[in-house]
């Protein structure tokens, strides 16, 4: 007989002893900071050194917000170390224990990460567009050579800010996914990052098969994902910008899957 | 109790004395013992060699079919562009040839009156060159509007003279004089105060000679939209990097015209009559000079003269012909997912031990600590160089033979055998870059203790650098391949690139700013720097 | 050199927290030395001083005189035991004791000796993530003998034993310091020492509170207390406090007498015609010596009444003295 509970763990406690699991461990505030850190100042560095009319032909908002392409790296850490920390330390035994429905537990890992991502993603993508609002202007593009400055009042603009924080929580999830799939923090890092940013290397080498260039373009996570932030010359991006969003939803939702799965599976 | 008739305990293992390689041979047989490593470097291997050899496979070299006709081929049997506007004689045995530059214009020739365009490496100049055929061996005194007067012989030496333009106002002076085998050029800012620039040694030149004026403007490359004019001048942006690269940089022919005056010839002229003509590919035919890129038609040259003063226009270069692509270099990026490999190798061979507390073991039996991470950083990096050579010797004759089969020219994208300089370089390259890169790997698990955070902050060193590099503008971008770590990527160029003149030099084209041996310097730089930072933490933190 | 360990003003602090307060101690060869305290009193971190893996704010440790970081092939001068899980699980126990042995210039016949000595020969070859902590201690133990050291520490080398390991580690560690070694070896639970240890150094809150043998330990802790059973207890409390001696419950039919000599008490409860069956001088544990010395120095105390009353620190002696 225990008098503190009647029924079984709940998502909504499990949840809860997520959001104190991550909130007490002092690598998450650093790797944010270091996601909103890298986001912001390596947009507002890529928009300092562009200037109208050498490069009048830039998509200023894509390029305000540049710093993602780093600062997913630390997104990728935090979703990563979420899952394969408790492997590395024994706690995932702890965790199972408590929460013994596993598929539940994941659950509410994704779903705690997914909001801190999230809320730090806005941060960083409000800095980076604020910081561009501010310095395009200075480097020539004007009104004079047909920029307006970067507002989220902007149809297109505010679908590349938003989208860009979608982003970041898709990678996220597809992190954790892999992680939870792979339990070895160095292994899912490696693989993860490689996903991430070899892909788009070999898609624009220009001398493979242009076929087998499409397809990477199309496919790969993070040059499908990033489409969103485009907003000019949509018509002849490989992919466009929901549908590019849309595959890798794709990329994080079969991970979860598969970590799921093997969750289930497995003898933790 | 009798502890005073106790004999104090000596131990029987007294070992030898010298300790670094006790040390060495410790972390090895720490490597060596963990099989999941022992199955990464051999993944490393392995994977660098499949994915060159998958890259190879889908390389499509066929829309580049007998695209080059413009190629000459020079003395030292590369490819080169030899089309220029050529006023000439023939000059029998040894003589020399000095004229005055007294203007040099560079033009868009697309309408009546032409508007003015930048031309950096546009040539107005004297010249000296076996015969009239394309790709014979040449010297040159030339000015040129944005980098000074350059002496140039045999298309891939380049040697700088006088700063400046060219004007009325500020004329330059050159000139060429011929001994034997050898050619010494001169230049002058008003004719009596003469500056020796360097000579050429070019062996086996005819004892009669073509000698002469020449001008000649290379093809620009424009990205699309950006070409602007007004009010008679043009400007064009920086030739786009966009990620995915829709917007095709436009090749843009361009005109320069040149007046010389003072010209003088000495020696035993043979011929007298001033000749003009134009030296390699015909004006007025358009031809594919690369993948995808449509060329322009040449602009005809022309030839005035009116008392002492010539006037010549012409189209063309006389330089190593670089292709806008380079096939070898850029599959070689399929050595990323070995090196990812190796950092998260470089990374996990100290992070592991401080994972469960071993650290401790280990620097209470090598209580040196910085001796520790030299001997980790040594055994990492040799067996991380083992693995590198011999993936990349593996994959470099097969991924050739199928480039070959794909239909990259072999006059224009030579072939590099593992004997070769390049394809040495190419090799030891691909594995000094993996095991400097687990190196820093190490330092960084060594200083951040956390192996996810130590391959994450690698990566985004080493290889993030290239994907801005190639979404950057080229100005911000070549800042951002200087600095990095990525530079060290320039190891793995299978195309030479000069800097006498403009050409498309991309992350992606596997061209970098800095030479090839001087990017792996600053990679080195990176690594000893992170190597010195672990050594003194770890020196500074209790284990 | 000298087979010894010399400890002197000790001081380090972690932030707000006071590790170590002047942790002064010298561990002689030929005894083993139990190094007792509550936790966090300061154990691990002071072995961590001695083998140079922390470095103290004030004071020094020294190995036979000299400093650890100074020595050319420390195995040789100090094994050590700090945390059996401290292993790559993925390596098998040989070529963990392998590395080990190369670091110091030994070859593997030296790692096969140790392994013989420690008890392990037919796990060696097995990856040692799948050991039990108990063998964990052994290949812990292995490689503290690998440079057949003059000086060895084990930090709780009875955590995780079973009985039968218990046993041997105790004849195990009598028998280095009878080949001349001085052994230091740490512990929460002074029982585990009781008969292992030669010399006790009893620490508390990053202090030594007592530097002696057991044998005096013991003999100071003891008093002139006298334990007493009686079936009429309240009439003989009644009549020992009244000449004047002070007197504490300890069990339902036994006292504990202090302040008068044995026969002054029979002497009393026979004048005053209260029955006893049992009169003794009263000997003291070695639980309870340490009790009394660190009933002060405890950092992390249950909050009395939340355990059971037979847990409680002045409760447990009665159950060892059993």
């Amino acid at each position: 007989m225990n008098a503190l509970r009647a029924e079984g763990t709940t998502l909504r406690e499990a949840l809860h002893a997520e959001w104190t699991k991550l909130r007490t461990v002092p690598s998450t505030g650093w790797l944010l900071l270091t996601l909103i850190a890298l986001t912001v100042g390596a947009g507002a560095l890529a928009t300092a050194v562009v200037k109208c009319p050498a490069s009048c032909g830039e998509d200023t908002t894509k390029l305000s917000l540049t710093g993602i392409l780093l600062g997913q790296a630390a997104v990728a850490v935090l979703a990563v170390l979420v899952m394969s920390g408790e492997y590395s330390n024994g706690m995932i035994r702890v965790t199972l224990t408590a929460v013994p429905r596993r598929v539940t537990a994941l659950a509410a890992k994704a779903i705690i990460l997914t909001g801190v991502v999230l809320a730090a993603g806005a941060v960083s993508v409000l800095g980076s567009v604020l910081a561009g609002r501010f310095i395009l202007p200075g480097n020539g593009f004007t009104k004079a050579h047909g920029f307006l400055a970067l507002s989220l009042g902007d149809g297109p603009t505010l679908r590349a800010a938003a989208g860009s924080v979608l982003y970041l929580a898709l990678i996220a999830l597809l992190s954790l996914g892999l992680a939870t799939a792979l339990r070895d923090s160095g292994a899912s890092i490696a693989v993860m990052l490689g996903l991430l940013y070899i892909v788009p290397v070999l898609s624009d080498l220009g001398t493979l098969d242009p076929v087998w260039e499409h397809r990477l373009q199309r496919y790969g996570p993070m040059p499908a994902g990033l489409a969103i932030q485009a907003t000019r010359n949509l018509r002849k991006l490989p992919i466009g910008p929901w549908p590019g969003l849309g595959v890798l939803a794709a990329w994080a939702a079969a991970a979860l899957l598969a970590g799921g799965l093997l969750l289930r599976l497995r003898d933790a | 109790m009798s502890t005073g008739t106790i004999t104090p305990y000596r131990s029987g293992q007294e070992p030898g004395r010298d300790d670094f390689p006790h040390l060495l041979r410790a972390e090895w047989t720490k490597f060596r013992t963990v099989r999941g490593w022992l199955i990464s470097l051999v993944a490393a291997a392995l994977l660098t060699a499949l994915a060159v050899v998958a890259l190879a496979g889908v390389s499509n070299g066929s829309q580049n079919a007998g695209a080059h006709p413009a190629v000459a081929i020079g003395p030292g049997g590369e490819a080169v562009t030899d089309d220029f506007y050529f006023v000439h004689q023939p000059l029998a045995g040894n003589g020399s040839i000095t004229v005055r530059v007294t203007s040099l214009h560079t033009e868009l020739p697309l309408t009546t009156p032409a508007p003015h365009i930048a031309v950096p490496w546009a040539k107005a100049g004297i010249i000296i060159k076996a015969s009239t055929r394309p790709g014979s061996a040449y010297a040159a005194v030339m000015a040129t509007p944005a980098h000074g007067v350059r002496m140039q012989y045999d298309y891939t030496h380049d040697t700088a003279g006088l700063p400046g333009s060219v004007s009325a106002a500020s004329p330059r002076w050159l000139r060429l004089t011929r001994s034997g085998d050898t050619i010494t050029g001169y230049d002058s800012a008003d004719g009596k105060h003469w500056a020796k620039i360097g000579t050429a040694s070019l062996a086996g030149l005819p004892p009669t000679v073509q000698a002469g004026l020449l001008v000649t403007s290379p093809t620009l490359l424009v990205p699309n939209n950006t070409l602007s004019c007004r009010g008679g001048f043009c400007s064009a942006g920086t030739p786009a990097q966009t990620f995915a690269r829709n917007s095709s940089d436009a090749p843009v022919a361009t005109r320069a015209t040149a007046a010389f005056d003072h010209v003088s010839l000495q020696g035993q002229q043979t011929g007298g009559a001033w000749r003009g003509g134009q030296i390699g590919f015909p004006t007025g035919v358009a031809f594919i000079c690369g993948p995808g890129h449509s060329c322009p038609r040449t602009p005809a040259g022309s030839f005035k003269k009116s008392g002492g003063t010539f006037t010549l226009a012409g189209s063309g270069d006389i330089a190593p012909y670089v292709t806008v692509a380079d096939p070898l270099g850029t599959v070689l990026k399929g050595s990323l997912v070995g090196l990812l490999t190796v950092i998260a190798l470089g990374a996990l061979f100290i992070t592991a031990e401080y994972r469960r507390g071993l650290i401790r073991t280990t620097f209470a039996a090598s209580p040196r600590r910085g001796r520790v991470l030299a001997a980790k950083a040594i055994v990492i990096g040799s067996v991380t160089f083992a693995a590198g050579l011999a993936g990349a010797a593996v994959a470099l004759p097969i991924a050739e033979r199928k480039l070959r089969s794909g239909g990259w020219a072999s006059s224009v994208y030579p072939v590099w055998s593992l004997t070769s300089s390049r394809g040495l370089q190419i090799v030891v390259g691909t594995a000094g870059l993996l095991a400097v890169a687990a190196i820093l790997a190490l330092s960084a698990g060594a200083v951040l203790r956390r192996s996810a955070g130590a391959i994450a902050a690698v990566v985004v060193l080493l290889i993030v650098p290239l994907i801005l590099g190639a979404v950057l503008p080229q100005g911000p971008a070549d800042w951002v391949l200087r600095l990095t770590p990525a530079a060290a990527f320039g190891l793995q160029q299978g195309t030479p690139h000069y800097s006498q003149m403009t050409s498309v030099c991309q992350p992606i084209n596997s061209c970098f700013p800095l030479a090839p041996w001087e990017g792996f310097g600053v990679l080195c730089v990176w690594a000893a720097a992170a190597l010195g930072i672990a050594v003194f933490l770890l020196r500074r933190r209790d284990a | 050199m000298e087979a010894t360990i010399e400890v002197s003003g000790l001081r380090k602090r972690f932030g707000p927290t006071v590790a170590l307060d002047g942790m002064t101690f010298s561990v002689q060869p030929g005894q083993v030395t139990g190094f007792v305290g509550p936790n966090g009193a300061g154990k691990s971190t002071t072995m961590r001083v001695i083998l140079g893996l922390d470095a103290p704010d004030d004071g020094s440790a020294l190995i036979g005189g000299q400093r650890y970081q100074s020595l050319r092939h420390p195995l040789s001068h100090v094994g050590s035991l700090l945390d059996a899980a401290a292993l790559q699980p993925s390596r098998t126990a040989r070529n963990h004791l392998l590395w080990l042995a190369h670091s110091q210039g030994l070859t593997a016949r030296r790692v096969d000796a140790v392994i013989e000595q420690a008890g392990l020969e037919k796990a060696a070859r097995r990856k040692a993530g799948g050991y039990s902590l108990g063998m964990r201690q052994r290949l812990g133990i292995a490689a503290a003998l690998l440079g057949d050291p003059p000086v060895l520490m084990f930090d709780e080398p009875f955590n995780g034993m079973d009985p039968e390991g218990i046993v041997w580690m105790r004849g195990f560690l009598r028998s280095l310091a009878g080949e001349g070694r001085a052994v230091l070896v740490s512990s929460h639970l002074m029982a585990e020492l009781q008969d292992s240890a030669d010399h006790l150094v009893v620490v508390g809150r990053g202090q030594v509170i007592a530097d002696t043998t057991v044998a005096e330990l013991i003999t100071a802790a003891s008093g002139d207390r006298v334990s007493l059973r009686t079936t009429a207890r309240p009439d003989a409390m009644t009549a020992l406090a009244d000449a004047g001696a002070t007197i504490a419950a300890t069990g339902r039919d036994t006292l504990t007498v202090s302040g008068l000599p044995a026969e002054r008490i029979v002497a009393v409860l026979s004048g005053s015609g209260v029955p006893f069956s049992e009169v003794s001088a009263h000997r003291a544990t070695l639980e309870e010596a340490y009790m009394e010395l660190t009933r002060d120095a405890v950092e992390f105390r249950a909050v009395p009444g939340a355990t059971a009353a037979g847990s409680s620190p002045r409760g447990s002696s009665e159950e060892v003295a059993k």
